[in-house]
């Protein structure tokens, strides 16, 4: 393929759909319904200001507002960090380094994804926390336990939500160091530089922009979390919200509790705007098989760091697991029903998703919906900072007002459509990001080429465009379908009658603090979700496109 | 028509018969919105649906939402009967006017008055006590008396409690308010905070865990998480007390439940609580979730005898539900987290 052509994106050629006035109308109206389950819970969110609660807020705002939009601010920022140096570290050494086992721990270092941050949180709690074996033993032999720090604290919550979140930020780069990066290692290599500053000057400017993407993701991920912060007793905007509404009974000052989130969500995408308008511009030279490779010494450090970092972050809990859910001796054939739950809600939502992020990415470039389309793609997004408490109550509360209009009440409000709707509004944002990486890997001069062919519009899609989006397609609906079985609050909310996903079996043990009734269904949702994760990376194409592009 | 073709007819048409006849005799399923978990309560609806021939359906949610949405969806809910583990959802809704006044004499004999509602909008169905765990290793319970004592400076660096995001200890302050001035209510939660031996834990059984390996004396917890570690470990190496015993007795909070304004079958939902509150049934409750009997005829289960007799309070409970939110926010200004 010819360099200079394939820089050029296939946003020019679509560039001509602009001129077909009605499809371009067509497609901004679906983007728009697409986009309206997060608009609607949105809107629900801001609609709570015309009744303020401001009574109750100025209580909140004198006892706990001012340390939780320090401690949601604080963590979201502190994660992403650690997230970038951890995620970013491991993309580094398994993409430009060549040692035993490289493929293997390429692969692990993903699967931590796979566990929800709130199974995370009450597999460590139980092992190393009060209460637990550990401290017990050593309150035994020792009479106290001082030399074990407890986790339920700041520190703990900012410790565990990096080992959850930082699979995004190493996902997002081994993508970029694949597609460029590790072409410029070795021409830098080539010119003299040491390795360290073959890294530093040559590469990171290139993976700034995968590392910054993946950072956000992982800073609205830390706003919206709940289960794992009631879990470690950190108080942060997501839980004032939850405990304004079923503490002091107010679901209008939840709302507007949220909204402050929604505000401090704004300020991490202006940060992202920020510091992606600080990247250099990247040339496409792609390059295969990694370029230094290890000596023995070498490859027992990059071993030896990956333990380190993989025991609390995958070996720990899932070993926890596997011994509770042996020892349980519990029925595994009482899992299938809640598994298809998972797969059926879990499955349609990231298709939904992945046609939501489709819609957006192939928008009209021009005239007036290109302009407004932008907006309304991060505006939608905005859903992944909230809450799932807050956006689930706004959509199910309009879904009930529709439900009564038509006349057909308990038809919408508890079925897998609400699900559905329920997940897209969380978690749009991975479908639209996703689905623009997908769409920027395609060289438009390929479609350029089947139009001076001769090839119609349609055929041009099925046979061209599609085919090469598939790699990237496929990983997002992977990211999304993981997103989507781990999720807990709307899913609970939405569901039709009877119908317990995975999560809903973990929640139902949990809240009643029967941890090890948790497990198996635990267990089962890591098990679900290590299987697109292992296909994703088995599929040499599908990882590429995962990780390549950021931008 | 060939005789195959009429053969090939009968079956559809005796289904469809069948079909009809079943649909019209059978009562269509009665609705229930339940804040406690549905593995906990299939077992007492099933003996229901073989008795009466009754089919339950089950939505279940955290308690406020399962109002909120009753509240939305008006008129038009399915729902027939909610039902909430605790007392401040139900006086909630039935403040909201979500819940219809019920005419039974079977309930108001079966149910004592402390445990239902004035006007019969919500009955509750089994008791559940918030009493005081300790380890018997390192605690003499005649050091233990109220909750309000485990302020005292005694027991500094001693005690667990749970996170005041629980409902249990929302109604427990609550039910403190009720008995006395909001200040030295604040002052007795506030000395608790001062002695924390942890960060509040995120449930009952972690606290009860706490007391056994050490890292507290004494914790607030609702006693079915002790039985089931009982159920489990006769031997496990942590002991109940009752708190409150000359004060008046012990904090009780509800399962409890009531008809909604909505239901359209208010007969056979109001049915479905009369049968709750009969022996049968209450002894089936109080045996799979370890709490106790309302319908005080009923026997607790033998691990719970084994915590022995005790007088619980007499506060109605109507009071403290109506004190939950004003709970929350002296727990919120004394820095119970």
């Amino acid at each position: 393929m010819n360099p200079a052509v394939s820089l050029e994106r296939v946003d020019v050629a679509l560039m001509s759909n602009a001129r077909a006035p009605f499809g371009a109308w067509l497609r901004s109206g679906l983007a728009l319904l697409a986009a309206a389950p997060a608009l609607v819970g949105l809107a629900a969110v801001l609609f709570s200001w015309h009744d303020p609660q401001s009574e109750l807020l100025a209580h909140l705002a004198r006892h706990l507002l001012g340390d939780a939009v320090l401690l949601s601010a604080g963590l979201a920022l502190t994660v992403a960090l650690a997230a970038i140096v951890v995620g970013g570290g491991f993309a580094l050494l398994v993409g430009l380094c060549d040692f035993r086992g490289r493929r293997v721990l390429e692969v692990l270092l993903v699967l931590p994804l796979a566990v929800p941050a709130y199974v995370l949180a009450f597999t460590w709690i139980s092992v190393l926390d009060v209460g637990g074996p550990l401290r017990g033993w050593l309150i035994a032999e020792f009479g106290h336990a001082r030399w074990l720090p407890s986790l339920r604290n700041p520190g703990g919550a900012w410790l565990l939500m990096s080992a959850a979140l930082y699979p995004y930020v190493y996902l997002l780069t081994r993508a970029a160091l694949d597609a460029r990066g590790r072409a410029l290692f070795e021409a830098a290599r080539t010119l003299g530089r040491t390795p360290w500053s073959a890294a530093i000057h040559a590469v990171l400017p290139v993976l700034w922009p995968s590392l910054i993407a993946g950072a956000t993701l992982v800073a609205l991920e830390v706003l919206a979390e709940f289960g794992a912060m009631a879990i470690l007793g950190v108080d942060t905007l997501s839980t004032v919200v939850y405990r304004t509404w079923f503490g002091l009974g107010s679901l209008a000052a939840a709302a507007q509790v949220a909204s402050i989130l929604l505000l401090l969500a704004l300020l991490v995408l202006l940060g992202e705007r920020w510091a992606k308008g600080r990247a250099p511009h990247a040339t496409d030279v792609r390059s295969h098989g990694p370029a230094l490779k290890l000596d023995a010494l070498g490859t027992g450090v990059a071993w030896l760091l990956a333990l380190l970092w993989l025991t609390p972050a995958l070996l720990l809990p899932l070993a926890v697991l596997g011994w509770w859910s042996f020892d349980l001796d519990i029925g595994w054939r009482r899992l299938l029903d809640p598994a298809w739950q998972t797969l059926r809600f879990a499955g349609g939502a990231a298709s939904l998703i992945v046609l939501a992020g489709m819609l957006f990415a192939l928008a009209p470039r021009a005239g007036h919906a290109a302009r407004a389309l932008p907006w309304l793609r991060r505006v939608a997004g905005l859903g992944y900072a909230m809450p799932g408490v807050v956006l689930a109550a706004g959509l199910m509360l309009c879904l009930i007002a529709v439900e009564r209009l038509l006349g057909l009440p308990g038809v919408l409000a508890s079925s897998a459509l609400a699900v559905w709707l329920g997940l897209l509004a969380r978690f749009m944002r991975v479908g639209t990001t996703g689905a623009a990486r997908a769409v920027a890997l395609v060289p438009a001069s390929l479609d350029a080429v089947a139009r001076t062919l001769g090839a119609t519009r349609w055929r041009r899609l099925v046979a061209v465009r599609l085919p090469l989006l598939w790699p990237g397609l496929a990983a997002t609906w992977l990211l999304a379908f993981v997103e989507c079985a781990k999720e807990l609050p709307a899913t609970l909310m939405l569901r039709p009658f009877g119908a317990d996903t995975l999560a809903v079996k973990v929640y139902n043990a949990t809240s009643e603090g029967l941890w090890q009734a948790a497990a198996p269904p635990a267990l089962a949702i890591v098990l679900v979700a290590l299987l697109p994760a292992w296909w994703l990376l088995r599929d040499r194409r599908t990882a590429l496109a995962v990780t390549a592009g950021a931008q | 028509m060939t005789v195959a073709q009429t053969l090939r007819r009968i079956p559809v048409s005796a289904l469809l018969l069948t079909w009809c006849a079943v649909a019209a005799a059978a009562q269509p399923p009665l609705v229930l919105y339940s804040a406690q978990k549905e593995p906990f309560m299939r077992p007492m609806l099933d003996a229901f649906t073989a008795q009466t021939g009754i089919d339950v359906e089950i939505l279940s949610d955290q308690g406020p939402v399962l109002v909120e949405r009753l509240a939305a969806e008006g008129a038009d809910s399915r729902a027939d009967v909610l039902l909430t583990v605790d007392v401040g959802n139900l006086t909630n809704a039935a403040a909201r006017d979500l819940l219809r006044p019920m005419d039974s004499s079977v309930l108001t004999a079966n149910i004592p008055q402390a445990l239902r509602d004035q006007e019969m909008r919500w009955v509750g169905l089994s008791r559940r006590a918030r009493a005081l765990v300790y380890a018997p290793s390192r605690v003499d319970p005649a050091q233990l008396s109220t909750y309000a004592a485990l302020a005292q400076p005694q027991w500094k660096g001693r005690l667990c409690l749970r996170t005041s995001k629980n409902v249990y200890n929302q109604s427990l302050v609550a039910w403190m308010m009720t008995m006395a001035e909001p200040d030295e209510v604040e002052n007795t939660v506030r000395g608790w905070v001062e002695n924390l031996a942890t960060a509040p834990l995120p449930d009952d059984t972690m606290a009860i865990r706490a007391v056994a390996t050490g890292d507290c004396d004494v914790a607030v917890v609702n006693m079915y998480y002790l039985a089931r570690l009982k159920r489990d470990d006769a031997q496990y190496p942590a002991a109940m007390f009752w708190p409150d015993q000359d004060d008046g007795g012990s904090h009780i909070n509800i399962l409890g439940a009531g008809v909604t304004a909505a239901s359209k079958q208010p007969q056979a939902a109001q049915r479905l609580l009369e049968w709750w509150s009969g022996e049968a049934a209450q002894a089936l409750l109080a045996s799979n979730n370890l709490e106790y009997p309302a319908n005080l005829k009923v026997a607790p289960d033998p691990i719970l005898a084994a915590f022995g007799p005790f007088q619980a309070s007499d506060v109605p409970l109507a009071e403290i539900g109506q004190r939950q939110a004003d709970a929350v926010r002296l727990m919120d200004r004394a820095g119970w987290r």
